[in-house]
């Protein structure tokens, strides 16, 4: 697998999605909370977000959103880690486990990520169990590793971004148009045998915490495990993981690989 | 979290505001930025004096007051870098001025003058977005 010293990783996401667990109810968020509030003491409550279920029988290859009526509204809480790089984000149908870049941390790689979604999963899915609410039943796996490429780091203007992107040339048929003011791109792949999808999208951003124009690489892989039992979702993490560096690895250029040290 | 536009993932958690649209909050943040890069990337004896470099610590405060005056339309401020490795911002708009500082230590202060006449100043308690937004305000809309 490709490996970086100093890839431009800032956020890795790994999730599971599962169907709505019916007896799940707002006080369980904080029942929840209790369980982890020690290593997790912070927290945020955003609006839930949708259902997003890849298909692989229509041709259309966006995700589908499931729209359903409830009566109360749905929620997603966010507890913090007390090193302020970790999140875990729960809702009704899902589980989400984020690390962010903070200051001059290096990238801790997915081999120290996976034991702390896997323990933080083992947690919830202990607490659902003694709460009555039964086993996830998951749908869906995801990994998302969001890249910032800054600004004079590779790039000045969308110029550049041929010298980033190999699948992208900065070309024209009748030389009529400037260079582009902005780009945003989206891509999907699909991995073999429906095992799932892989996503990539590319926009210029300013990034609030500091203000820095970056280039946002964000490569997102989601598909089915064999089953909810932890070990399959470990193994679709591991393959999605895979997709996510491979296809980050195939999609820039080596001049950009090179900035970022690959070692291999 | 912000808006994020087409190329954020929802379960993301940095939050970013997408350039891709050029509306004006979001390129009025970008100009900000340039001038922030100016400063920040000037590192150590930017003054030619032995200055400090600024440390990331003032530029993450500076973004989060500059953040919620993306959508008020004020000119792009005046920023300039102070000694100790603090920062300033400067508006003037007609006859009236802001100044917000924030110090080496994270400490922040402002001063108000109308007409070179009236001027107000004092220091601003923790990281204080919600007064800067009131002082950004007030030079848009008092007379």
């Amino acid at each position: 697998m490709p490996e970086f010293d100093s890839p431009p990783v800032i956020e890795t996401v790994l999730g599971v999605e599962f169907k709505p667990l019916e007896r799940w109810g707002i006080p369980h968020f904080g029942l929840f909370w209790e369980r982890v509030r020690k290593d997790f003491p912070q927290y945020a409550v955003h609006a839930a977000l949708p259902s997003q279920i890849e298909s692989f029988n229509q041709t259309s290859a966006q995700p589908v959103a499931n729209i359903e009526l409830v009566e109360a509204p749905e929620i997603r809480c966010w507890f913090f880690h007390t090193d302020e790089e970790r999140l875990i984000q729960v809702q009704r149908d899902r589980f989400v486990h984020n690390w962010r870049k903070k200051g001059d941390h290096a990238y801790p790689k997915y081999k120290a990520i996976r034991p702390r979604f896997e323990s933080n999963w083992e947690v919830f899915c202990g607490f659902l169990m003694s709460q009555g609410l039964g086993v996830p039943d998951v749908v869906q796996c995801e990994v998302t590793y969001i890249n910032h490429i800054e600004i004079d780091r590779g790039w000045k203007s969308m110029a550049d971004l041929a010298s980033i992107l190999p699948a992208w040339s900065d070309e024209r048929s009748n030389g009529f148009l400037p260079t582009p003011e902005t780009v945003q791109l989206a891509a999907s792949f699909l991995m073999p045998e429906d095992r799932g999808r892989l996503r990539i999208m590319l926009g210029p951003a300013i990034r609030t915490v500091d203000l820095r124009q970056v280039l946002q690489l964000t490569v997102t892989a989601r598909g089915s495990p064999e089953s909810s039992m932890t070990e399959a979702i470990l193994d679709w993490l591991d393959l999605g993981h895979e997709w996510v560096v491979r296809g980050f690895a195939d999609f820039t250029s080596k001049k950009m690989h090179s900035l970022w040290k690959r070692r291999r | 979290m912000g808006m994020m536009g087409a190329m954020a993932v929802p379960t993301q958690w940095t939050d970013v505001i997408s350039l891709a649209d050029a509306t004006s909050p979001a390129t009025w943040l970008r100009e900000v930025g340039r001038k922030l890069d100016l400063i920040r990337d000037a590192g150590e004896n930017w003054d030619g004096e032995g200055g400090a470099p600024i440390h990331p610590r003032i530029v993450g405060i500076a973004s989060e007051l500059l953040v919620p005056l993306k959508s008020l339309g004020l000119p792009v401020p005046r920023i300039a870098p102070v000694l100790g490795g603090g920062i300033q911002f400067e508006w003037n708009v007609a006859d009236k001025e802001l100044e917000v500082e924030i110090l080496p230590d994270g400490t922040v202060e402002y001063l108000t003058a109308t007409g070179g006449a009236e001027v107000q100043e004092g220091e601003l308690p923790g990281v204080p977005t919600r007064e800067v937004l009131d002082l950004a305000r007030r030079l848009l809309t008092e007379r």
